[in-house]
């Protein structure tokens, strides 16, 4: 009987406080449409998916499962490993029972924060605002795998780690700079280039440089790190940028440029096209660089990464700026990037040239 | 047993001047350190080929090779085959290791004090990785068993050496003592 | 003080000389091979011996002859050999004769049809390492299968000899080989195709799509460029955007698939060799 008492009293405490927690998530806070956006991301933000879509409105197409691909990520993407940072919310219309809302949501990777600017419609319905969610454009048809024979490079490496003087090693790839160019800009030092692949062996090229004052002595050193295209394929051309924080070009008597260069094994799949590239103002009036990237063979890519070398009227480079797409290419199939162009360059930009890098979960 | 009266004579003039000089020598050995340019190491490119030795490479030569020298000093006086890796590779760094091995067992040790070094580039390989350069130099070298001078010398020695390019730093792979002609 | 360490050198000098008379050192000595040294006198002594490679300290009977094996005498140079009681010689050991060739080929890999290239150098050693100063033939020989190798011979110069050469017209695999009398190193030097030479596509409608196909890629001496090249495609249709693909050279031709724009200009580049371009109909 005692034993009874205290079963009733413990179901009675976890149902009270069941309640609650779901009395919480139904009623958040949802006077406003902003307010009812912003709680909205908070539950994207804590990855309660849930309670999230609790908070869309009920319609065709909303799948529960879709809805989570589409903020979560899937398939390996960028997304999948970022985490919302901040949400920044702005009406765009208001009328009644309906408003527009712009999100500028900025989430932070394992390569740096990512900015994306969503739209969404809300409506109020009986008194809750609910966000009216648009399903991600579906591809026509499943994605099917689609077989490549392309060329793999393996790299067999000498089993000794003695001293072989004179013995014939294989040498790195053959990489030469094609062009170069140094700015000052934000404060700091830049300098452009490209790099291209002359060999008939891939390679991982850095391009380390080394500003020297006029006596020679050097200044500072820095490396492209993401801003390069590390593995080359046989005549392919990378853009590089390496950026030095703080300095003067003034100051700059001359560069010296160093590309490390090695053999890798690399595989000539995926091939990723770039397709209707265009320069465009977004809706913030910032130049921006779009175009969708599909992926020619069957071979799922993770995270795709853009590079993008802008050149003025003498071919010269201007800029080479870099972004990441949040999203994974499965094959053939198109999805969206966008890439920041400097808008004091953007009317001198007469040409520009995008390369895809990629990183793959399974990439050797 | 019968023995020379002149002979031990001399031999006794001879071992007393050698006592002498024993204990004289680290003040020798000091004042030949403390002339100018002892020890130190420059090199002319002039006349090397067929590659052009480029600045950088020429300054490196110069550290590595003067780093050389101090190591096998010290390497061979305190016996320690630890000093040679940061200066020698291949069939040099075995021989200097091999000649301190010996040292160990017996007991006994070399000092060297080198003088000026005129060096000469006298090939540096097609692709770079490969130098040679002869050098002229004046060395003050004592053998030692324990802490007793046996031998000491100065010679005017003239050196074939061959710096190979290991993992990016130049290390001396042939270090060859020239007969004199 | 210097004065002293001066005065003190010549008497050391002088009493070397005297003692000098006791050890009679070899005067022809090889590496690697044994020699022995003659002592004179009388009563036990102690001799030392220090080289290249060697530290030796020895209790022998003065009088006796002190052999020296092949071990001892390894390595080429100036050695000293000593006595405790005073005295000393110093002799020189030579090299052997050759019995190992170091040879240095770069690159492991050439584009066809490249003066001076190749680059091929040797230092002549024996069997211990040691460098053979003396000069001595080597010849050098560049060959592709199918075709008579060129020969040269060159003479070492202080222990070394090297060559340059130029890279033949057709891909395959190089034998370099240098020889002196009958020990040899053999080395392989890739000969690959070089840039692209006069890049020539063709484009079809495929539906909304354009495929693009390049003739068989081959560089200016005809020899295919290798699988795995990288092939520009671009299509430029002003206003209306552009599209590139990166396609990668397989059977020896480059293929694409890009959106169909009428009116837009196709290209086609590898690395820095511009092709062909095509203005787009719209495939009527």
């Amino acid at each position: 009987m005692r034993l009874g008492s205290i079963v009733m009293i413990v179901l009675l405490l976890v149902l009270i406080g069941a309640g609650t927690v779901q009395t919480k998530s139904l009623h958040i806070s949802a006077n406003t449409p902003e307010t009812a956006l912003q709680s909205f991301f908070a539950q994207v933000k804590a990855k309660h998916w849930d309670d999230a879509f609790a908070m869309v409105q009920p319609g065709s197409g909303v799948e529960k499962e879709s809805f989570i691909k589409d903020l979560g990520g899937n398939n390996e993407s960028l997304k999948t490993i970022s985490a919302l940072q901040d949400v920044k919310t702005k009406i765009l219309r208001e009328s009644g029972n309906e408003s527009d809302l712009r999100a500028d949501l900025q989430w932070s990777t394992a390569v740096g924060a990512l900015h994306e600017s969503r739209d969404f419609k809300l409506v109020n319905d009986e008194g809750q605002w609910k966000i009216v969610w648009t399903p991600p454009a579906k591809n026509d048809g499943p994605p099917k795998p689609l077989p490549t024979t392309y060329l793999r490079w393996d790299v067999v490496q000498r089993g000794s780690s003695r001293d072989e003087w004179g013995v014939q090693n294989v040498e790195p790839p053959r990489m030469r700079i094609i062009s170069m160019n140094a700015i000052e800009y934000q404060g700091g030092v830049t300098i452009l280039g490209e790099v291209v692949n002359e060999d008939t062996v891939p390679g991982f090229v850095t391009i380390n440089a080394i500003l020297l004052d006029k006596d020679g002595n050097s200044i500072a050193e820095e490396s492209s790190f993401d801003k390069i295209s590390h593995t080359l394929l046989p005549k392919e051309i990378s853009p590089f940028r390496v950026d030095f924080a703080n300095r003067k070009l003034a100051d700059v008597k001359s560069v010296r440029i160093s590309p490390t260069n090695i053999l890798v094994p690399a595989a000539a799949d995926p091939v990723v096209g770039v397709f209707n590239q265009r320069i465009e103002k977004d809706p913030n009036g910032k130049s921006i660089l779009r175009g969708e990237l599909v992926t020619q063979g069957g071979q799922t890519v993770n995270i795709p990464h853009v590079l993008a070398t802008f050149y003025d009227q003498s071919g010269k480079v201007i800029w080479v700026s870099d972004g990441y797409v949040d999203k994974a290419l499965l094959p053939q199939q198109a999805v969206p990037f966008a890439v920041d162009l400097r808008d004091d360059l953007a009317g001198q930009v007469q040409n520009y040239r995008i390369t895809v890098n990629y990183y793959n979960s399974n990439r050797s | 047993m019968a023995i020379h009266k002149s002979s031990t004579r001399s031999t006794v003039i001879l071992l007393a001047i050698v006592i002498v000089l024993a204990s004289a020598a680290p003040s020798i050995l000091r004042a030949f350190a403390d002339e100018p340019g002892a020890g130190t190491i420059q090199i002319s490119t002039t006349g090397a080929g067929p590659r052009e030795v480029e600045e950088t490479t020429q300054k490196a030569i110069e550290r590595q090779y003067t780093a050389a020298w101090k190591n096998m000093t010290a390497a061979l006086k305190d016996n320690r085959a630890d000093l040679l890796d940061a200066a020698f590779v291949g069939s040099m760094r075995d021989q200097l290791a091999r000649r301190i091995e010996q040292q160990k067992k017996s007991g006994t040790s070399t000092r060297y004090a080198d003088g000026a070094h005129q060096v000469n580039v006298v090939f540096y390989s097609p692709e770079g990785t490969a130098l040679e350069l002869r050098d002229t130099t004046e060395i003050e070298q004592q053998t030692l068993d324990g802490s007793k001078v046996i031998h000491s010398e100065k010679v005017r020695q003239q050196y074939l050496v061959i710096f190979t390019l290991v993992e990016d730093r130049w290390k001396v792979r042939i270090m060859q003592a020239l007969p004199t002609s | 003080m210097k004065i002293l360490g001066l005065f003190l050198a010549i008497i050391l000098t002088f009493a070397s000389a005297a003692f000098a008379q006791d050890l009679q050192v070899p005067q022809n000595a090889v590496a690697g091979e044994g020699a022995s040294i003659s002592t004179s006198g009388s009563g036990s002594a102690t001799f030392y011996l220090t080289g290249p490679g060697t530290s030796l300290k020895r209790d022998f009977k003065r009088g006796e002859t002190i052999s020296l094996s092949a071990d001892d005498l390894a390595y080429a140079g100036r050695y000293t050999a000593a006595l405790d009681g005073g005295g000393a010689q110093s002799f020189f050991v030579t090299a052997a004769k050759p019995a190992k060739l170091n040879f240095m080929a770069r690159p492991s890999r050439v584009p066809v049809a490249h003066p001076d290239v190749i680059s091929g150098v040797v230092f002549v050693l024996d069997r211990n390492d040691n460098l053979i100063t003396t000069p001595t033939t080597v010849n050098f020989q560049l060959g592709i299968a199918g075709s008579a190798p060129t020969t040269r011979p060159l003479q070492s110069k202080n222990g070394i000899a090297w060559i340059k050469a130029g890279s033949g017209n057709r891909e395959g695999a190089a034998q370099f080989t240098a020889s002196v009398g009958d020990i040899s190193a053999k080395r392989v030097v890739q000969q690959v195709a070089s840039d692209p030479c006069n890049l020539r596509m063709k484009a079809q409608a495929d539906g909304k799509n354009i495929q693009l196909q390049t003739e068989p890629i081959k560089d200016c001496s005809g020899n295919a460029v290798p699988d795995g090249t990288i092939v520009t495609f671009s299509e430029s249709a002003g206003g209306r955007g552009r599209s590139t693909v990166d396609a990668r050279v397989k059977h020896g031709v480059a293929r694409a698939t890009l959106p169909s724009v009428p009116g837009a200009t196709l290209t086609v580049a590898s690395g820095v060799v511009l092709g062909n371009e095509i203005r787009w109909s719209g495939g009527q």
